[in-house]
């Protein structure tokens, strides 16, 4: 079985003017199926660009990125949409819920780019509601929602195409610290059915609950 | 993402700002709302006008006696006993009748006398002497009784028939047939009531079921050719044999190339310009030719209207677009191609402009039914005229929505997250 996550001397620099400022300057990295791992770093210090990577928003200046088993480090945009679609699921520190759909239609929302027919769409989502918790809230929209619940319904959009790979950044970033536990919690329980999770943050209290902590310093891994 | 999942999202989008969505779509409201009016009532107008003309006969043409100018006239005012003398004459109705190829031709004379009650009152109806062949040539029924016939032109029978308003003012509730219509001196007993559902006032004729009918002959006999008119406190004695010429070709493409003729040959034959031609199918032309303009016109305003409105479009749904960049981050984030945005947009805005084109239609049909009651004009409302409003309206949110929704589709993702 090939690594979920397999980076080959990544590198990306953006346009500052006249020059070019190098923010990655050859990340490898390998990940494989199962793990749990925290991305950490100060600011500027490349973890974001990074992150952007991993979820095929943007695309590397040079090296290889093999997502599960596929070299997608030099996808047009229409595939790299289609690979986000199917391979990754995004968690936001915001949520990012579209404020016009109720929780069943956002978590459903993937899959509609999936082309998976309505009626399946909406029986699977109301699935993976129960999965987070919110069965009682199928018919709410986000701004009825506490912090909590908005991100469990987030939390199941992303596992809506069931994609191999969860990327979250800061998940916890605008939630009290209880409601930052049961969100923490629920990864555990994610992770500990076998989903491959990576996550951005600055808080350390994921540090005991991760599997890997991996640390950025101006665009590399630290060892 | 099918067609009829991006429509639903769209739709939902706009509920969520029903307002602004109101607001956003107000000009092609009242862009379709005004097309919708205007075609209704120049619909209207139109078939009114074109329904007048037809009531004439689009196959025939009429010939009328017009005073000449006072110029022409002016020289006789010396003589004492001064008879005006213009208008058809009996040889030109002879004429037509001889080398026209006509189906029927009828002169007409009106007879410049009033009918009173029995107590004096002056009734509004013109006696008008004609021929048998005046029926059939103005396409009117006999609604009881019947019409002047060759026998009565033969032996100038004392017979009247009335035109069925007339009928109503001069006998109001008796029954007319076998009564006596008292013209000066003589009388008429009626024996026929013509009845003429197309006649309508203000078609260049005189409303043909307010008259009394007596034949030719019997009028040449009782009165001559010279009328005693009084008008305005001057008198004046008028020699006129007919009054009009109006005649039926056998194929309506001849109505305009037979008056032709006759004109050619009154203006060789005739000292004064005393006559004017009216050709129903000649003014159905002219008609025609007007309504082009008109559309013209009205297709430009549309047009304008529509064009104002779709800028209306486009700004909303730039801001619309810049205020959602989140929203389309997250979408492209979650698998969305730049094709599933920019449909996503254009839909929106189709949407908008289509609910907007339904608003107006239903404002515009509501618009031509106040103005056709309170302005009395005649509206038409057309099916035709409300799928293409429909249609352009939607057609318009597309074209200018693409602007706004090619923005959208281009929209940097990691940039689009990092909005607020």
């Amino acid at each position: 079985m090939p690594p979920i996550v397999e980076l080959n001397n990544l590198q990306k620099s953006y346009p500052l003017g006249d020059e070019h400022l190098p923010v990655l300057k050859g990340v490898s990295l390998r990940i494989d199926s199962g793990e749990y791992v925290a991305i950490m770093g100060p600011s500027g210090s490349g973890k974001s660009t990074l992150l952007n990577l991993l979820g095929l928003l943007d695309v590397p200046d040079d090296g290889d990125y093999f997502l599960a088993g596929n070299n997608v480090a030099r996808l047009d945009d229409d595939l790299l949409a289609y690979h986000r679609n199917i391979q990754i699921g995004f968690i936001f520190q915001s949520f990012n819920l579209f404020q016009q759909f109720d929780v069943l239609h956002n978590i459903a929302v993937p899959m509609m780019y999936a082309g998976v027919p309505r009626a399946h769409a909406r029986e699977r989502a109301a699935h993976l509601a129960g999965l987070v918790g919110l069965s009682h809230r199928l018919h709410h929209r986000p701004r009825q929602l506490s912090g909590g619940e908005m991100q469990r319904a987030a939390i199941a959009r992303a596992l809506a195409n069931e994609p191999p790979l969860l990327l979250a950044d800061e998940p916890t970033g605008n939630l009290d610290e209880k409601t930052g536990n049961d969100i923490m919690a629920l990864f555990d329980r994610l992770v500990a059915s076998g989903q491959t999770m990576i996550l951005v943050t600055h808080n350390p209290a994921y540090q005991s609950r991760v599997k890997r902590t991996l640390h950025m310093r101006d665009g590399n891994l630290l060892p | 993402m099918t067609f009829f999942e991006t429509l639903h999202i769209a739709l939902l989008d706009l509920a969520l700002h029903k307002f602004r969505s109101l607001l956003a779509a107000l000009g092609i409201i009242f862009g379709v709302a005004s097309v919708e009016a205007m075609v209704s009532i120049s619909l209207g107008a139109q078939t009114a006008a074109v329904n007048r003309i037809t009531a004439l006969g689009v196959d025939n043409v009429l010939v009328r006696s017009v005073k000449p100018p006072d110029t022409a006239t002016n020289q006789k005012q010396g003589d004492r006993q001064y008879i005006l003398q213009y208008g058809l004459l009996r040889k030109d109705l002879d004429h037509v009748r001889e080398t026209f190829p006509v189906r029927y031709a009828v002169g007409s004379r009106n007879m410049r006398t009033q009918i009173y009650t029995d107590t004096g009152r002056e009734l509004d109806v013109s006696v008008v002497a004609t021929e048998p062949d005046y029926l059939p040539l103005t396409r009117s029924k006999i609604s009881r009784g019947r019409f002047i016939t060759d026998v009565d032109q033969r032996t100038a029978a004392p017979v009247a028939v009335l035109g069925s308003q007339a009928a109503r003012t001069i006998f109001s509730f008796t029954d007319p047939i076998d009564q006596f219509v008292k013209v000066e001196t003589h009388y008429y007993r009626v024996v026929g009531i013509l009845d003429n559902e197309a006649a309508v006032k203000d078609a260049g004729g005189d409303d043909i079921n307010n008259q009394v009918f007596i034949s030719m002959a019997n009028a040449q006999a009782n009165f001559g050719d010279i009328s005693f008119e009084r008008s305005a406190g001057a008198s004046q004695n008028t020699n006129i044999q007919l009054d009009s010429i109006a005649f039926q070709v056998l194929d309506t493409a001849d109505a305009v190339p037979l008056a032709a003729r006759l004109q050619a040959y009154l203006e060789h034959t005739h000292k004064q310009h005393d006559y004017q031609f009216l050709v129903p199918s000649e003014l159905i032309q002219q008609k025609a030719a007007t309504q082009r303009i008109f559309t013209i016109v009205m297709a430009s305003i549309a047009g304008l209207s529509l064009l104002i409105g779709g800028i209306g479009i486009m700004n909303i749904m730039l801001a619309n677009v810049y205020d959602r960049r989140k929203e389309i981050g997250t979408r492209r984030a979650l698998g969305a191609r730049r094709a599933d945005i920019l449909a996503q947009f254009v839909l929106e805005a189709a949407a908008l402009t289509t609910f907007g084109g339904l608003i107006g239609v239903g404002v515009g049909y509501l618009l031509a039914k106040v103005i056709s009651t309170y302005a009395d004009w005649p509206t038409i409302i057309s099916p035709t005229a409300i799928a293409l409003g429909l249609a352009i309206s939607s057609l318009t949110g597309i074209l200018f929505g693409l602007w706004p929704a090619r923005q959208a589709a281009r929209t940097n993702p990691i940039e689009a997250l990092r909005a607020g």
